[in-house]
């Protein structure tokens, strides 16, 4: 089955990580909010000259990308050989996209659970004691819910951007986009030091950066059992609501994709070899 | 075997990939330079920083961060597809008929490797040439505000990369290290272009796979063990910290061989 294929790529970034994660830790007992909030970009310190911590970013990115770059060809990789063969049994090309579309977001929700699951097991067979408690289990499933939906949507959008421009251009958009917020925080360094003091400008420019709803610790719970975990800036920025952003962007984007799909041309052979 | 490379090379100029990138590589060099000429533009020739350390291929340069964040999708564009875009249109069977199987494929890797150094060597000795116009040549400054002659600054320069040589010559050493970073990036591609042959590319998006994991275990393998093997303070300028340059050399290196083995193969009557 092909989700193989995407359990295998996530049990080796959860090993990669594990290994570098035991090799600095020494105590025998682990948290496994700690562990939730170390995948999400926790490391990463906005403080007032923060680029020497950009490498911790750029080390838990990558697993996305590569993810990103093998589930952009799903959709795309139908219309590249013999399409009209394949298309000729096909009644409904837009319940065939929303059922494509499933597929995607099934193997992005193995690939995070992967991640995470073996990362787990690594430090448990290490002979580590794990600690679980209601809030960190919160933690995890919000962890993998958002994680999922951001692989989805880009995914979504490179298959999109593929039929219409080859599959190179349309992952280069994507990957520079992700890499472009990402930077922003350490553009920004003097004025986004300042959200410790809860200034306004400080505030608005963290909320409506998109590569801030992957950041578990910025963002705030009406659960205090939750919220004791994470919230270290001490802003409203309400984790529920970025699930809900997420589902929204998610929805048009495969609304998007469906039109373009209705609209194209079977006629031409082999998208990928052309010029 | 001549007429094979400028052939090839022609090819490759004719697309757009080749530009694209270029006017990439240009739109942060001159950002840099614009940069720099705002922000010492009354200041004082004794307080001055030195017109080499203002490059954008500095270590601690700000766009030069921004651009080594790219660098391994930027390192595929010049020429990388070149091979993928010849058996797409079938004319590798035209060239292959012109010039000989051997001539064509050593050919490819030759012009992808010119290709690749002049796409990145061009905008690096604009700016080179320019700071060496526009910024006096005797000022001696650096960027981490030390007297020249003080004990911790001569202390820090001795940790940079063939120290005698930036006594002897500052210029001639800089453009050195710039040929440096262009010729391991050079190396990188031609990997990719011997791997591109093998046919295991299905989709051209898969060819961003190979040097955006080798550079990634790099740098795993350096968080594992303590070193820094991160890619964008290793091949910079002007680097004081513990740093292993002769590893990415070493690499690329390695990697050229592993190419000519792999076309050596790619070539052969019985492939």
């Amino acid at each position: 089955m092909k989700f193989i294929k995407y359990i295998f790529l996530g049990i080796i970034f959860g090993v990669i990580f594990g290994l570098s994660y035991l090799g600095e830790n020494q105590s025998d007992i682990i948290l496994l909010n700690d562990i939730v909030l170390k995948l999400s970009f926790d490391e990463f310190i906005l403080c007032k000259s923060n680029a020497a911590y950009y490498d911790k970013i750029f080390l838990y990115l990558v697993p996305m990308l590569i993810f990103q770059l093998l589930s952009g060809t799903e959709i795309y990789s139908h219309f590249c050989t013999g399409s009209i063969y394949y298309f000729s049994r096909c009644t409904n090309k837009k319940i065939w996209t929303i059922k494509e579309s499933a597929k995607v977001a099934v193997y992005a929700l193995v690939n995070t659970t992967a991640i995470l699951v073996s990362f787990i097991l690594l430090n448990y067979i290490a002979g580590k004691e794990i600690v679980f408690s209601f809030g960190a289990i919160c933690i995890a499933g919000y962890y993998i819910l958002i994680f999922s939906l951001w692989n989805l949507f880009f995914s979504i959008i490179i298959n999109m951007i593929s039929l219409k421009f080859k599959s190179h251009f349309s992952f280069s958009i994507a990957a520079g986009l992700e890499i472009l917020f990402s930077l922003e925080y350490v553009a920004l360094q003097d004025v986004l030091y300042k959200v410790y003091d809860h200034e306004k400008l400080a505030v608005t420019l963290i909320k409506l950066n998109p590569f801030s709803m992957l950041c578990i610790q910025w963002h705030s719970s009406k659960n205090s059992r939750i919220n004791e975990l994470i919230d270290i800036f001490d802003i409203s920025f309400d984790i529920n609501m970025t699930i809900i952003i997420l589902f929204i962007m998610v929805s048009i984007a495969e609304l998007l994709c469906v039109g373009i799909i209705q609209k194209i041309d079977l006629l031409s052979s082999n998208k990928e070899s052309e010029e | 075997m001549r007429k094979s490379i400028g052939s090839q090379i022609h090819l490759c100029l004719d697309r757009n990939d080749f530009w694209i990138s270029l006017f990439l590589i240009f739109i942060f060099v001159v950002v840099n330079y614009v940069n720099n000429i705002l922000k010492y533009c009354d200041c004082d020739v004794s307080q001055m920083i030195h017109p080499m350390k203002l490059l954008m291929l500095e270590t601690h340069n700000k766009w030069g961060f921004y651009f080594m964040q790219f660098f391994p999708f930027i390192i595929v564009f010049p020429a990388g597809f070149s091979y993928i875009y010849d058996s797409n249109r079938k004319t590798h069977t035209f060239l292959i008929a012109r010039y000989g199987v051997r001539n064509y494929y050593y050919g490819k890797l030759i012009s992808t490797f010119i290709v690749t150094f002049l796409a990145f060597m061009i905008p690096f000795s604009l700016e080179f040439v320019l700071n060496i116009l526009t910024f006096p040549l005797n000022a001696n400054g650096d960027l981490s505000n030390t007297i020249p002659f003080d004990e911790e600054y001569i202390h820090m320069a001795k940790n940079y990369f063939m120290y005698k040589f930036w006594n002897s010559s500052p210029y001639v050493y800089t453009f050195f290290c710039l040929m440096i970073f262009s010729l391991i990036a050079s190396a990188f591609s031609v990997f990719l272009v011997s791997l591109s042959t093998l046919g295991i590319f299905k989709f051209r998006v898969l060819m961003f796979l190979p040097v955006y994991i080798l550079l990634y275990i790099l740098t795993a393998i350096g968080r594992v063990t303590g070193l820094n093997f991160n890619y964008y303070t290793n091949i910079c300028l002007f680097e004081s910290s513990v740093r292993f340059e002769y590893l990415y050399i070493g690499i690329s290196l390695v990697l050229i061989i592993i190419s000519l083995f792999i076309v050596r193969y790619t070539s052969s009557e019985v492939h």
